[in-house]
């Protein structure tokens, strides 16, 4: 929601043509925003997705009162129009919390807001402090960013690895913040296909990307394995999303793991403050690890580079545009309106962090079919540094 | 091991009985005459007819076992000969006409331009520092015009 919330705001708003804010300005904005506009604009962004289409409103007359007061707030006018959400997919969410960011981020919160072992915060990181606070741990708000969470569900980092689990059968890297295994409610309901299925995708895909330009020749593109793999990602992920099941909980992981995105991709106010300016989110995140005593995953990089894409691309099929081995050049092909340039990410990115190669002439996945019963090994696990 | 012991000794019992059988009506007989030679070779040849009857009940049931058996394997050499043609033709994949990439129809298309859009995102590759105020912030009893001095 947060990256997407920037674009907004960095494009003219009809009939003017020149837009309200550059890159940086409109961060700025964010940066030093009051959390509760920030939350109020989530819950805009909630209400105009429809989620449950019409049924019955996402918000009703109270809650649509309550986002207009004051005028909607400070982003009310670059809430998005109807239509597909307009936040990330779970996978974004899911890449960018492997780097192990939140549990790094909550100890910045903690010592910054126990003593003073990392400095005194300047008025900016204090405001970032407490739009964290807010967005990420649950601090009280007028509007709680996270409706998922009750007394039954106190813990937003369980919710995220029960959503992880279910929708993309994965689970983090990482345990929690003192590396002990995190207890959460592990469904029996999840897509434990998901990655034998995405990776075999992957694979597929490089052998196509790899033809696009081959006028002679054998061609190894194979359409209809890439629209049935495609296609069977997007039932598992659609069995996943009957009736909008996830949609609040993607929301609001969205949210979160947007800020953190926000918060590393340049050098912002606390980047400064903790003494961890860099050229790259990865290496940022990495010296803020130092500052606290927890070390980034090693494969950072790869988590930051894909993200974005890796959202894209399983929001294209999950979405079912890709309805026959006639539209699979949707996948790689370099015309216009194809999302290739996404592929190619996830596919170098994806191999690298996991240490599979699809870009190999033999077949390195195990396409057997997985036995229901054995539950499967998360994928993304590797060693960190 | 021990179910072949069982099913030998089995057997010999049952050759046993059978010819003790054809001995019993003689035993139990009007008279007590001895066995003579031309009995036992009676028995002989029954019990070898028993057994003769025996292994070809044997080998009818070796038979059936092979039948099932090669029943079996069928499906793997059906899928072994089909992946041996499909070897085979694959040279005529080139004669084939290339697919021929379909446009999205409109509404398709309208979705996935819509599902771009929707997460649409500026990029940070060359982001340095976004810059901030930071002007001091005044304590208690001065004045935000005041800052960095002293209340008088």
């Amino acid at each position: 929601m947060i990256p997407q919330l920037i674009q907004r705001m960095i494009t003219p708003i009809p009939p003017s043509t020149t837009p309200l804010f550059n890159r940086d300005t409109a961060a700025r904005a964010l940066l030093i925003a009051d959390p509760f506009d920030l939350v109020l604009h989530m819950e805009q962004v909630w209400t105009a997705f429809q989620p449950w289409g019409t049924n019955f409103p996402a918000a009703g007359t109270a809650r649509v009162a309550f986002q207009q007061i004051g005028g909607g707030g400070q982003f009310s006018q670059f809430t998005p129009q109807a239509g597909p959400p307009h936040w990330d997919h779970l996978g974004y969410s899911y890449v960018l919390e492997n780097t192990r960011a939140i549990q790094i981020m909550s100890r910045v919160v903690r010592e910054y807001r126990s003593g003073e072992g990392l400095g005194i915060p300047t008025v900016a990181t204090q405001r970032w402090l407490d739009i964290t606070e807010v967005l990420l741990f649950g601090a009280a708000s007028p509007v709680a960013p996270w409706l998922s969470t009750s007394v039954i569900r106190q813990d937003p980092e369980a919710i995220r690895r029960n959503s992880y689990w279910r929708l993309l059968g994965l689970d983090l890297a990482h345990g929690t913040d003192d590396n002990r295994p995190l207890a959460y409610d592990k469904a029996k309901a999840a897509n434990t296909g998901f990655v034998q299925h995405f990776e075999e995708l992957m694979y597929e895909l490089w052998q196509a990307i790899s033809n696009v330009r081959n006028i002679s020749g054998a061609n190894d593109a194979d359409d209809d394995r890439i629209f049935r793999l495609a296609e069977a990602i997007q039932f598992g992920l659609r069995s996943r999303r009957q009736s909008q099941s996830l949609a609040r909980e993607e929301l609001a992981a969205a949210t979160a793991l947007g800020w953190i995105d926000l918060t590393l991709s340049a050098n912002t106010p606390v980047v400064q403050d903790l003494e961890a300016n860099a050229t790259s989110p990865s290496e940022r995140l990495r010296l803020i690890g130092q500052r606290v005593g927890l070390a980034a995953h090693s494969k950072s990089a790869q988590f930051f580079s894909m993200a974005a894409d890796l959202s894209l691309f399983l929001r294209t099929i999950e979405s079912g545009v890709l309805s026959g081995p006639e539209f699979s050049w949707i996948l790689y092909d370099n015309r216009p309106g194809s999302i290739a340039n996404s592929s190619r990410r996830v596919i170098t990115e994806w191999g690298a962090a996991t240490g599979k190669n699809f870009k190999t002439a033999e077949r390195q996945i195990d396409a057997r079919p997985v036995p229901a019963s054995l539950p499967v090994r998360p994928q993304l696990v590797v060693s960190r540094g | 091991m021990a179910r072949n012991t069982t099913a030998a000794s089995g057997g010999r019992a049952k050759a046993e009985s059978l010819a003790q059988a054809f001995l019993q009506p003689r035993k139990r007989g009007a008279y007590d005459a001895p066995l003579t030679k031309a009995d036992l070779l009676d028995a002989l040849g029954a019990l070898t007819a028993a057994l003769k009857q025996h292994e070809d009940k044997m080998e009818m049931m070796e038979l059936t076992i092979k039948r099932i058996a090669q029943v079996d394997m069928l499906g793997t050499r059906v899928e072994n000969g089909l992946c041996e043609i499909a070897e085979r033709l694959k040279p005529l994949e080139r004669l084939q006409e290339p697919r021929e990439p379909k446009a999205l129809e409109l509404e398709d298309k309208e979705n996935l331009d819509g599902i771009i859009k929707s997460l649409d995102r500026p990029s940070w590759s060359n982001a340095t520092s976004i810059p901030v105020p930071n002007d001091p912030v005044p304590f208690v009893g001065q004045t935000p015009t005041n800052q960095g001095s002293s209340k008088p």
